[in-house]
């Protein structure tokens, strides 16, 4: 017969075996952490940048056809540091027959070159191209109007497709001076500002004016959470300087600034927020050009 | 001696590193498909941006006046190509909406197709720099018969209804020569703001103007006729109710409203021309002589560079004519029908052979 073994451990050993252990799990739930940390951090920056990416796809899109230089009127109504106000292009059509002198609607082809959404009479406006001699530039201008009706139809040359559309408030030189063929821009009046929600966040947000009615609609978020200067404009103007009104606008240059929407381990040790920035100029396409 | 008991917690504390470590890896490589990912797109959005503007400058710069200038009012051609096979490929359409109106709508893809990006450009017709600035200009000698009328009062076609009003007079006859002029006694061979114009600029010829000349034309050209006779000249309809362009007898149709109302061709005759009756519209460009008579009936611009002369039962031309290229000793024999000066129809036809420009303000419009 075997003889039983009965050694066990000593305290000494034991110790040693449970501080051992003790090192050994302090240093991977350590690593576990830091590498958590790390990853989380990655994924935020990752988020951030998506944020900062997709802020120079969307402001640079809706500033990029603006007009700023137009004698009669720009199409930047007010420019601040961190807002600005401006009428978006929302849709295009093409007037298929001309309209009469001293009419106040003018006939488009159904299609919407513009695609974004069709014409909206509560808070749409509208550019009409007026080309009163077609053998000249110098008299080309843009009427200004708006609408206050679309009628679907069969109204164009050949009964095809058409939207009637009702003006008010047409400017000179008045739908006489437009010819078939002429572009209709459908324009509203929008804002994008940098703004500050209930909790204290800070976002890029968007509302658009309605003529009728309350007016401005509530601001809707667009993009964030941003830093508190996370949205910032400045206006330049063909010299590259900065423009003292906004009808000497030719540049706008942009700079967005994300944050992550909560707080997190950085890489310096410390805890805040990560934040990610990019910016971008925008030359304004749609200035008068000669 | 029995053997050592080995077990202990080492082999599991391993394994958890292992996975730990395996998970953050895993974790940061996804980490960096993401980005790679994000990135591409974002170049590609920016490949799809950039030829999609390419597109629509290459359309406008190298403007095609014979596929372009040649299409009817609705109607469209497209042009395609590359920014490089890195960087992206456009496609264009440009259709024609008006008589003076275009519009290029370029859409742009990225260089693996991913993406896609689209631009309009509202263009105008270039002003023409071709004035003739009289009924019939020309810089040899001129016959007018009393059978024949010679106005300068500017007047539009029939039908027309989008052409400006009309301007003022101009003279009948401008002629770079006073003694080069024969009309016999009538009170209205000649109409106008001046029955005759002596004009010394036309002296050597009456085909050039400024930069432009008679030869520009006709690098523009749609149409190539034989000297004829042409006795058949007239609108041609397919089956389909469709304007054929593609018949070199189908100079148009200036009544307006049909198939071929809004097709005028430049047609070239290289070796003279013999036109018996018939209708048709556009610019009729004649190297060497062209003799009109059958009631020939055309709207436009008529630029011959050898002699001209409307005889028999005549024709009947609203727009302008001038006769002469360089170095020529045309003549011209004016005895039996009409010339008729239209600003609106010079400039419709001349339309044809101009290039664009962008409007002077919001011609641009981004696409979603």
């Amino acid at each position: 017969m075997r003889a039983v073994n009965n050694r066990g451990f000593t305290l000494v050993e034991l110790s040693a075996a449970l501080a051992l252990f003790g090192v050994v799990s302090a240093v991977a739930f350590r690593a576990m952490l830091v590498g958590q940390q790390a990853v989380e951090r990655h994924f935020a920056m990752a988020d951030l940048s998506a944020s900062t990416r997709t802020a120079m796809v969307i402001i640079p899109d809706e500033l990029r056809g603006l007009n700023a230089t137009d004698p009669l009127g720009g199409d930047i109504g007010s420019a601040g540091p961190s807002s600005i106000t401006y009428k978006a292009l929302r849709s295009l059509y093409f007037v298929c027959r001309p309209p009469a002198a001293g009419s106040a609607e003018v006939v488009v082809a159904a299609r919407n070159w513009g695609g974004l959404r069709a014409l909206d009479s509560q808070v749409d406006s509208v550019f009409i191209f007026a080309d009163g001699d077609p053998r000249t530039p110098e008299d080309d201008s843009w009427i200004r109007a708006s609408v206050t009706g679309v009628a679907p139809g069969a109204g164009c040359p050949g009964g095809n497709a058409s939207l009637t559309v009702s003006l008010s408030g047409v400017s000179e030189p008045g739908v006489g001076a437009v010819r078939a063929g002429a572009p209709v821009r459908g324009v509203e009046v929008h804002r994008l500002l940098l703004y500050r929600d209930r909790y204290g966040d800070f976002w890029m947000g968007a509302s658009r004016y309605r003529k009728s009615g309350p007016g401005w609609t509530r601001t809707q978020p667009v993009l964030g959470p941003l830093t508190e200067t996370g949205l910032r404009f400045e206006y330049r103007d063909n010299s590259g300087a900065l423009a003292s009104n906004p009808s000497l606008v030719s540049r706008i240059d942009i700079k967005v600034v994300a944050r992550s929407p909560r707080k997190l381990h950085l890489a310096s040790g410390e805890v805040g927020f990560s934040v990610d920035s990019l910016s971008t100029s925008v030359v304004l396409r749609n200035n008068t050009h000669f | 001696m029995p053997a050592p008991d080995r077990h202990g917690v080492a082999l599991p504390i391993a394994i958890f590193a292992v996975v730990v470590l395996g998970l953050l890896i895993s974790a940061s490589f996804l980490l960096g498909i993401w980005e790679q990912r994000m990135g591409r797109a974002a170049v590609r959005l920016a490949q799809a941006a950039g030829a999609a503007e390419a597109g629509g400058n290459t359309a406008l710069s190298s403007w095609d006046s014979r596929s372009f200038g040649m299409l009817t009012v609705g109607d469209s051609a497209v042009l395609s190509g590359s920014v490089g096979p890195e960087v992206g490929w456009f496609r264009a359409t440009v259709v024609r909406l008006s008589e003076e109106l275009f519009f290029i709508r370029s859409e742009g893809f990225s260089s693996d197709f991913a993406a896609r990006r689209a631009v309009g450009l509202a263009v105008h017709t270039a002003p023409s720099v071709i004035d003739l600035d009289a009924a019939f200009a020309t810089s040899g000698s001129v016959g007018v018969r009393r059978s024949m009328t010679v106005s300068g009062q500017d007047e539009s076609p029939g039908g027309w209804d989008f052409c400006p009003p009309a301007g003022a007079d101009v003279p009948a006859v401008r002629l770079g020569d006073s003694l080069l002029s024969s009309v016999e006694d009538c009170a209205d061979c000649l109409l106008g703001s001046v029955p005759l114009e002596v004009d010394t600029s036309l002296a050597e010829s009456a085909l050039s103007w400024g930069d432009v000349d008679f030869y520009f034309l006709v690098d523009r050209a749609s149409t190539t006729v034989g000297p004829g006779p042409h006795s058949s000249i007239g609108p041609r309809i397919g089956s389909g109710g469709a304007c054929q362009t593609s018949d070199p007898a189908n100079w148009g149709d200036p009544a307006a409203g049909g198939p071929c109302s809004s097709y005028l061709p430049i047609i070239f005759a290289p070796d003279g021309a013999r036109i018996v009756g018939g209708v048709g519209q556009g610019i009729l460009l004649v190297e060497g002589d062209l003799e009109l008579q059958g009631g020939f009936s055309f709207v436009g611009a008529v630029f011959v560079t050898g002699d001209l002369a409307i005889t028999g039962s005549g024709a009947d031309i609203l727009g302008g004519v001038a006769v002469g290229g360089p170095g020529e000793e045309s003549v011209s024999r004016l005895e039996q029908g009409t010339i008729r000066y239209s600003s609106c129809a010079l400039w419709r036809a001349l339309t044809r052979a101009s290039g664009v420009a962008p409007l002077r303000e919001r011609f641009w419009s981004p696409f979603f």
